[in-house]
This record gives structure tokens, C-alpha cells and sequence, in this order.
């Protein structure tokens, strides 16, 4: 039997030719990332997400969809930027042997742990609802030395039916962000410990030390050991990284090779805030939601590790009443801005020659 | 005649003003220190009379700051000062012994310890307008004997000659504060 062109046959043949075509210029439409992309031979990345700031009043109640949801994202956006990612089951299960709940704290222990599952990295993502919007801050660690890869913060409205949509390309951009961001750093590394808040709650605290890491990532090449490392070690040391004393410093100088340590408090300037019954603990649930941010200042401390004594020591005042513009506009800044180029600002002037700014 | 005895009068005025705006500040220094003996110090928790909870914490590191500004003394961080108090079980809400303070500097190595007090921190009617205000007093104990040797206590507010003249906003509460450390420090060093 012969095909003519007006035949069935060759109409199916036609049918098939331009699928062929569609698949084939679909396949050349995936992301040139995607298509350079492949895993990554030399270990496994634990993906970490912790919820940080579940604000009230959100619409979102299903918080272990959401979290399910970021995960998923996350992995899968790893994945097509060449990452290996470990498991969520193992990941999961090494996270409950050794009690990490929220991120701040990552003991040797466990890091140990995850070199053991064949993890050598770390992508540790902290997810912010507030009541109308997500903040997703992460960044990425050696699970070896501590050291910061990258950091970067993303955000998504919560409005609409679409959030779920929105949400999920926020955690794409985050992964590319940090993947684009990762570079190598050289030097004696920094060894910021994390933001100790005075009058704030937990969330704006690592709101905080989030945007103090994003500004040392910006400002220099030097390498920057991450808080949570720190701090893990340091607990596991027997210190307090809140009152660090010698051995605590000695701890840092010898395991991570830190020359200085950076201590950064930040403290509330409105006089009736309510706050923990003992100041110097920090954080509690009575303190400034992190959606909400009233005028503070922050003093940045460096302390040499090897002697105790401190090297240099910088504050500045930051206020946040909305700012009058022309014809009666008024504005103001969200939290994480204010936060962001405050500490920007004080990074930069505590990088300038000099003692005291 | 009568035109310079307005220039008087106007130049009275002025002084009067100038007066009322200056910083208060009185000091002690012990006649039988020699304070070139001193090389390191550290800085205890300031203690808190006033209404504002935080403001002793406010002003500690305001003082630590203006204190390492002066390159006089090498000190001691206050973590581990923090640390140390709290091993040797020395509240931030009694004053110190002088069997304390020389506990304290030979557990951090420090031959002289620096305290503070807030007394008034905050907002204070000045004339018609509000200005930031703060009074605080400050002393520094030698260690081998728990010594005060040195005590200055200061007030400042944020009101000025020109802003009374002028108009405008109180200086904001940290740059009080921050004049008023370096008035007192001024005194010792």
C-alpha cells in the first residue's frame, strides 16, 4: 500500500514528526544549569530546614505540608545545580540521635555524624511566617572546617491561592543564589559567634546573625567560620558562647585556627520593653515578635583569642520610626532591611583602620 | 555707652545659657595611686537605678568603646568577665568588696576593674521640649588592694546653646551617652 500526502498514514507520520520536534525543542528549553549539572562526586549535601518564626494569624495550618513542601523544593533544586543530597530519612534520623532542633547549635558530634552518612556539606535553611509573607535565610557550610560557602535570604507574599507556587520558586531562587554566590576564600578565618539579643526574640536574634554573616560574605575574601559551629563546639567544650571566657577563646584559636572572635549584641532602646526575667539569657516568648522591630543599637566586639582582651569595639544607634517623605508620604523599612543595612554599615566601619568607630 | 552695656548684657546672656547646657561632672582620684601602674582592667556589669531595664546594658558597651578609645589600658573581655563573676557568684546588683574586687582581678589577670552605675537614663523635660538625658556614675578599683581609685560621676543631657536658640531634636540618647562617658573618662585619663 502507498502513502499519498493526503493519506491517513502520512498524517500520522506528520503527527509523530512534530511531537518529535516539540519534545525535542522542550528538552532544549531546560535550564543550562540543569543541563550542566552533574552530581557532584566527592559527597552528599544534609539539607537542614528549620521553621524559626511561625507567626500567628498566617493561613497557613499545616505547617508540616509547608515544611514538607520546602524540603522538597530545596532537594530538588540542589539536585539540578549539580548538589547530592543526602536522604531526608537519613538526614532526619541523624538530626533526632542528636537532638538538633532549630538550627542554632550544630555539635561536633553531629557533624561527625554526617561525615560518617557521607555528608560533607550542608545546606541549613531557617523559614520565617510571618502574617503575610515567608523569609526563607540560608546558607551553605564545609561540615568539615565550619566554613561558610554562602548566604543568602530570599522572601515570598503568602496572599493569594499561589502561594504554595510562590513559596516554591522562592526556595529555587534561594538554592541558585547560594550556588552562584560560592566562592572560595582564603586567610586567617573570621569567627562571628551568633547575634546575643537584648529585649528581642529568638527569631530576630538569627534574623540578625543571618545578616551579619551576609555582610561579612559581601564585604571580604576572608573565609567565615559559621555561628552555629561555633557554637556547637563551644557548648560541647563546656563554654558558654555567651560569656566566653579563656577557654572558650583558646577553643576557637585551636580547633579553627580563628585569631579574633566577633561578639555583636543587639539591644532594644525602648524602655518599657518587656523582656526575659534574666536579661542576660536573651531571647523569650514575651519579647519583640520578628516581624516587628523597634529602634536598637548594636556593639560589635572583636576579641583577640589568644590573649582575651579586646581588640576593637564599634556600636551604632539604628532607629526605625517611619520616615516622612515628600507631600506627607510616609515609609518604612521592613525588619530585615532595617537589620541588613544596619549591619552592613557597621561591618564596613569595623573593617576601617581603627580601635573604636 | 548704652550699646556696649547691651553687648554686656547679651554677652551675660549667652554664658548664662552656655551655663545651664554644660555637663556636670565631679571626680575623685585617690593622691596615692600611681595609675601608670596600670595596665589591664576589665569592666563588670554596670548597675541599673533607673526606670529603663536595658539601659545599664546600653551604657556598658558605650563605655568599653570610649574606654579602648583612649589605648590607655588593655582589657579584658566582658564575656569572661561575665563568666568570671558568675563563677565567683558576684551579682551585678551589690557593689563589689575590696576582697571581691582583688578575687575578680586575679581570676582574669586584670590589676584594676572598672564599675558603673545608671542613675537617670531617658527622656527629661528641658524648658518646653523633651531631651534625652543621663546620669551615671563610674569608678575604677585597683586589684591588689580592692582600692577605689578613681570615681567620677556625670550628667548630660541632649540640649545644646544653638538647639535652644535655634530649635531642633535632642541629641539621640546614644551620643549622650557616648558624651558623657568621654567627660568622665576625661578626668582619669
Amino acid at each position: 500500500m502507498r502513502a499519498t500526502s493526503g493519506s491517513p498514514m502520512v498524517a500520522h507520520f506528520r503527527h509523530a514528526a512534530a511531537v518529535l520536534a516539540l519534545l525535542s525543542s522542550l528538552l532544549g528549553a531546560t535550564p543550562a544549569a540543569a543541563q550542566r549539572a552533574a552530581p557532584d562526586p566527592t559527597g552528599r549535601t544534609c539539607i537542614l530546614l528549620f521553621m524559626a518564626g511561625a507567626g500567628n494569624g498566617s493561613g497557613v495550618t499545616d505547617l508540616a505540608d509547608l515544611r514538607a513542601l520546602g524540603e522538597q523544593e530545596l532537594t530538588g533544586a540542589l539536585a539540578r545545580h549539580g548538589g547530592a543530597p543526602l536522604p531526608a530519612a537519613s538526614s532526619l534520623a541523624l538530626q533526632r540521635h542528636r537532638r538538633i532542633r532549630d538550627g542554632r547549635l550544630l555539635p561536633p558530634a553531629f557533624l561527625a555524624d554526617l561525615d560518617s552518612a557521607g555528608a560533607d556539606r550542608l545546606l541549613l535553611v531557617h523559614l520565617y511566617l510571618g502574617r503575610d509573607r515567608i523569609e526563607l535565610a540560608g546558607r551553605t557550610l564545609d561540615a568539615g572546617t565550619g566554613l561558610i560557602g554562602s548566604a543568602a535570604t530570599e522572601a515570598c507574599a503568602l496572599g493569594g491561592a499561589a502561594w504554595r507556587i510562590d513559596f516554591a520558586i522562592a526556595c529555587r531562587r534561594l538554592v541558585a543564589t547560594l550556588a552562584a554566590t560560592n566562592r572560595p576564600r582564603s586567610g586567617a578565618p573570621l569567627a562571628p559567634l551568633a547575634v546575643h539579643p537584648l529585649g528581642f526574640d529568638a527569631a530576630t536574634a538569627q534574623i540578625a546573625t543571618q545578616c551579619l554573616l551576609e555582610a561579612a560574605l559581601a564585604d571580604s575574601a576572608c573565609a567565615v567560620l559559621d555561628p552555629a559551629v561555633l557554637g556547637g563546639a563551644l557548648v560541647a567544650g563546656g563554654a558558654d558562647p555567651r560569656r566566653l571566657d579563656r577557654s572558650g577563646l583558646a577553643l576557637l584559636a585551636e580547633t579553627f585556627g580563628a585569631p579574633e572572635a566577633i561578639v555583636l549584641e543587639m539591644i532594644t532602646r525602648e524602655p518599657d520593653q518587656a523582656a526575659p526575667s534574666a536579661a542576660e539569657e536573651g531571647a523569650s516568648a514575651s519579647a519583640v515578635p520578628w516581624e516587628t522591630l523597634s529602634s536598637f543599637s548594636l556593639h560589635l566586639r572583636t576579641v583577640d583569642t589568644r590573649t582575651g582582651l579586646v581588640a576593637a569595639a564599634f556600636d551604632i544607634d539604628q532607629d526605625n520610626r517611619p520616615v516622612r517623605g515628600w507631600f506627607g508620604n510616609t515609609g518604612s523599612s521592613s525588619p530585615r532591611r532595617l537589620l541588613a543595612a544596619s549591619m552592613h554599615r557597621l561591618w564596613e566601619e569595623s573593617r576601617q583602620p581603627g580601635k573604636v568607630r | 555707652m548704652a550699646y556696649r552695656r547691651e553687648i554686656r548684657i547679651a554677652l551675660a546672656l549667652g554664658l548664662a545659657l552656655l551655663a545651664g547646657c554644660a555637663p556636670q561632672t565631679t571626680h575623685f582620684i585617690h593622691p596615692d595611686v600611681d595609675l601608670s601602674f596600670v595596665k589591664s582592667c576589665a569592666v563588670v556589669p554596670f548597675h541599673n537605678l533607673s526606670a529603663d531595664r536595658f539601659a545599664a546594658a546600653r551604657l556598658q558597651p558605650v563605655f568599653l568603646a570610649e574606654l579602648l578609645q583612649t589605648e590607655a589600658l588593655d582589657i579584658v573581655d566582658p564575656g569572661a568577665t561575665l563568666a568570671a563573676c558568675n563563677r565567683l557568684g558576684l551579682g551585678s546588683d551589690t557593689p563589689l568588696t575590696p576582697e571581691q574586687v582583688v578575687t575578680l582581678g586575679e581570676a582574669l589577670g586584670a590589676q584594676a576593674i572598672f564599675t558603673g552605675t545608671v542613675e537617670d537614663y531617658g527622656q527629661r523635660r528641658s524648658g518646653g521640649d523633651q531631651t534625652c538625658a543621663l546620669t551615671a556614675s563610674f569608678s575604677m578599683l585597683e586589684t591588689e588592694t580592692g582600692t577605689m581609685v578613681w570615681n567620677a560621676q556625670v550628667s548630660r543631657d541632649g540640649s545644646s546653646f544653638w538647639r535652644k536658640l535655634f530649635g531642633g531634636d535632642s541629641a539621640s540618647q546614644h551620643e549622650v551617652s557616648r558624651r558623657a562617658v568621654r567627660d568622665a573618662l576625661e578626668s582619669l585619663f
